[in-house]
């Protein structure tokens, strides 16, 4: 059975490079341009993974964060964020989240860490 | 943990309360600006120090509650709550349990219990978001009775080459490694890691029940970590685990740190110091009987060796009284809380200024000193300052002050307490020292306002209206004076009805060696403490007169000073001893007032060694000690205070 993704980031550019890695390693991908749209597409498709963009219009990656979690604690979430923003991470664990990504990203350590994360339970 | 740790305590122990001192100051700050960072860092920081130390040690219940109080700080770090008055006291409660539960557990007890307090903590901790995350702080799902057992770990981490955002990967490493036990230390510190001070390798030092393979596996399942290395530590490197926090290179650039980490220092036991200043005494004695052997062989080159060995000995016993000097700040620093919480009580609204914090005092007189000081601030705070709409009508500010100032006035310490209340009415003073029967109600006229004053500190008297539970009724300024007394110091009080009233306490520098002027009368050697002494004069300098009746020399100025007889004090005089016309004249001053003693012969300057009197003399008016001559006399040292109370 194919694990599905749903990959959050206002930018199409991004959304289209993680689907590209993705899709190749056979993960089924859907997608969601913000915050408040990640919260819905979430609750719609319960994927088994979210990767969440850090810094979205609308509603931020932290906030849908929160969200998704405390509508379901076993929800897995990996953040994707650019460089300099340790301390919103490091809140991101926090709140749950199970790992994160620093953009720009090499192919390999993606797919790595998705693995990795699909491999753990999300604390609850 | 075992008896090895137990040589670890004093040091867990001295440097735990330095730590509750900050966070109670933190707090107290805090309190009076809720928008100030600095002073929640400086909570947050403590308790987290605490915890570290408590869980090396073993103190599960110290490391549990203590993380709870971080937790909650770090609410108020993250501005999800803010710090309003409940939350600083239950803080502030949650220290005194801390306080409480470290002396039962470092005393092997188990009576303190903090789960009342831990729930308080947690309900509070837990208004951060509304229905917020369930995510609880790492070391929380661990229950801390286990966390704290186990053994010792030395973790070291290194991360991948070229791995993005460090300090949040060696984060995730350390939350992994902090979910199997407690985090005892980081190396670097966590604030270093953060900032990412560190190359591609740091260390965490964990106690835990896990085997260290699953401890390496544990934070190997980090992503971009490429090693991990497990190693047990032995006893004695726990030791630098609990000093660690303060030699750290991170500690001493942290602003709010105890001082300590300044300069470098080594804990030594108050006995050891002890036995050192008895010794230090002892030479001293010696050597000066060795002056009066060398004055009788009059040998030059015996001379010279003892010019050296005075010398010497000067300066080991300055260096020696030095050890035993302590700042005052060191026991003033826990009277703004005490200030603060019985003002809340009476519902008043009290500032409390403190001043020479950096003043240093022996520290047997310090340690003495506290409870008097004590009941004056709560004389202050129950009888002084009136509630804030009684000042309002009275013209005066709400908020009343009380300052407690610390000076050195030549060889004394002078500290005062005042404060800005409804200060003493000397008639209401006169009145009642006459109704219990302490003065003649007819002889006002030969009092004057100052002495009316000085009766609050007469036995059995007790300003108050009615008894508080703060400063009781009766038992008070008598004890205050007392001991102050005792301690070879003197007491004056000053009021201005409605403006408030002041206490100072002139206390002598140390207690074990004073500079003294030796003084005789026939054969009998009495010592004075130099410190009181203003002047002598010869028989032909003064000229003596009678006022009202009673004998006084009359200075250059023309200021008429009462005269004493040393011999007529003492009860030796003799019919035909001289009279005080071929006596020299000591101006000493008593509390406020100069007065003059008149001795038949001056011996000279001297250090002497103070010999507390046997209990069987203590109380006994006019001296307070003894001390051993070098020719192996005895000499009394005289006490100024009550010294002159023997006329009567």
């Amino acid at each position: 059975m194919s694990r599905s993704v749903l990959v959050v980031d206002d930018a199409a550019f991004m959304r289209m490079m993680i689907r590209d890695i993705l899709t190749r390693e056979g993960y089924v991908i859907h997608e969601a341009v913000n915050g408040r749209d990640a919260i819905e597409k979430y609750a719609e498709v319960r994927p088994d993974l979210v990767t969440m963009d850090i810094t979205m219009p609308e509603m931020s990656g932290l906030e849908a964060l929160r969200a998704i979690r405390e509508a379901d604690p076993a929800a897995r979430v990996l953040m994707v964020s650019a460089m300099g923003q340790q301390k919103m991470i490091v809140e991101a664990l926090e709140y749950g989240a199970m790992d994160f990504l620093v953009k720009p990203f090499q192919p390999t350590k993606v797919l790595e860490t998705v693995k990795k994360c699909l491999q753990s339970t999300a604390r609850a | 943990m075992g008896d090895d740790m137990s040589a670890y305590k004093d040091v867990f122990l001295s440097e735990s309360a330095e730590y509750i001192q900050s966070i109670t100051d933190g707090l107290l700050a805090l309190e009076s600006n809720p928008n100030d960072l600095e002073p929640v860092e400086t909570v947050f920081r403590g308790a987290h120090s605490l915890k570290g130390m408590a869980a090396a040690m073993g103190y599960t219940r110290t490391q549990e509650l203590t993380h709870k109080m971080e937790t909650l700080m770090e609410t108020v770090r993250s501005r999800v709550q803010v710090a309003d008055h409940a939350l600083i006291d239950l803080m502030l409660r949650a220290t005194d349990v801390v306080r409480d539960v470290i002396a039962d557990e470092s005393s092997g007890g188990d009576t303190v219990e903090i789960d009342t307090t831990v729930a308080a903590l947690v309900a509070r901790s837990e208004l951060r978001v509304a229905g917020g995350s369930s995510e609880e702080s790492p070391s929380s799902e661990v229950p801390a009775a286990d966390a704290a057992e186990g053994s010792l770990y030395r973790a070291k981490v290194t991360l991948e080459e070229g791995c993005v955002l460090k300090g949040v990967r060696a984060y995730m490493a350390i939350k992994r490694l902090a979910h199997m036990g407690a985090v005892v230390e980081t190396i670097p510190s966590a604030r270093e890691i953060e900032d990412e001070q560190f190359d591609r390798s740091f260390e965490v030092l964990l106690r835990t029940k896990t085997a260290p393979g699953a401890v390496r596996d544990a934070a190997m399942g980090v992503t971009e970590v490429e090693d991990v290395i497990v190693e047990t530590v032995e006893a004695s490197a726990v030791a630098s685990a609990v000093e660690g926090p303060l030699r750290g290179p991170a500690a001493r650039k942290s602003r709010s740190m105890p001082k300590i980490a300044e300069t470098q220092t080594v804990r030594i036991s108050i006995g050891h110091l002890d036995a050192i200043v008895n010794l230090v005494g002892e030479l001293v004695i010696v050597r000066s009987r060795l002056d009066r052997v060398a004055e009788e062989c009059r040998r030059a080159d015996l001379n010279d060796a003892l010019d050296v060995l005075e010398r010497i000995s000067v300066d080991l016993q300055q260096e020696v009284m030095q050890t035993r000097m302590v700042p005052v700040g060191n026991i003033f620093n826990r009277f703004p809380r005490m200030v603060r919480d019985l003002a809340r009580d009476l519902g008043k609204d009290i500032q409390l200024d403190m001043g020479g914090l950096d003043i240093e005092l022996d520290r047997t007189v310090l340690d003495e000193i506290g409870d008097p000081i004590v009941h004056l601030l709560r004389n202050s705070i129950d009888h002084g300052i009136e509630i804030p709409e009684e000042r309002r009508r009275a013209g005066k500010p709400e908020r009343g002050t009380i300052s407690l100032h610390a000076e050195r006035e030549r060889e004394q310490i002078k500290i005062t307490v005042s404060d800005d209340g409804r200060g003493l009415d000397t008639e209401k003073i006169w009145d009642k020292a006459a109704e219990r029967g302490l003065v003649d109600r007819h002889s006002r006229d030969s009092y004057s306002d100052q002495d009316v004053l000085m009766l609050v500190c007469m036995p059995g008297f007790s300003t108050a209206e009615k008894a508080t539970r703060i400063s009781g009724r009766g038992v008070g300024m008598d004890v205050v004076k007392g001991k102050i007394e005792y301690l070879g110091g003197t007491i004056t009080v000053n009021s201005v009805p409605g403006q408030g009233m002041s206490v100072s306490l002139f206390l002598p520098l140390t207690l074990a060696i004073i500079q003294s002027l030796l003084v005789a009368n026939g054969k009998r050697v009495y010592a004075l403490p130099l410190g009181i002494v203003e002047e002598v004069l010869s028989p032909d300098e003064v000229r003596l007169a009678t006022v009202d009746s009673r004998p006084v020399v009359v200075l250059r100025e023309g200021t008429a000073v009462s005269l004493h007889r040393l011999d007529v004090l003492c009860g030796t005089a003799t019919g035909d001893a001289p009279g005080p016309d071929h006596h020299h004249m000591v101006l000493m001053r008593s509390g406020d007032e100069l007065r003059a003693l008149a001795v038949e012969h001056l011996i000279g300057r001297r250090e002497i060694v103070i010999k507390p009197l046997s209990p069987l003399f203590r109380g006994l008016l006019g001296f307070s000690g003894a001390t051993v001559l070098g020719d192996g006399g005895v000499a009394l040292i005289l006490d100024p205070r009550t010294l002159f109370q023997l006329e009567a």
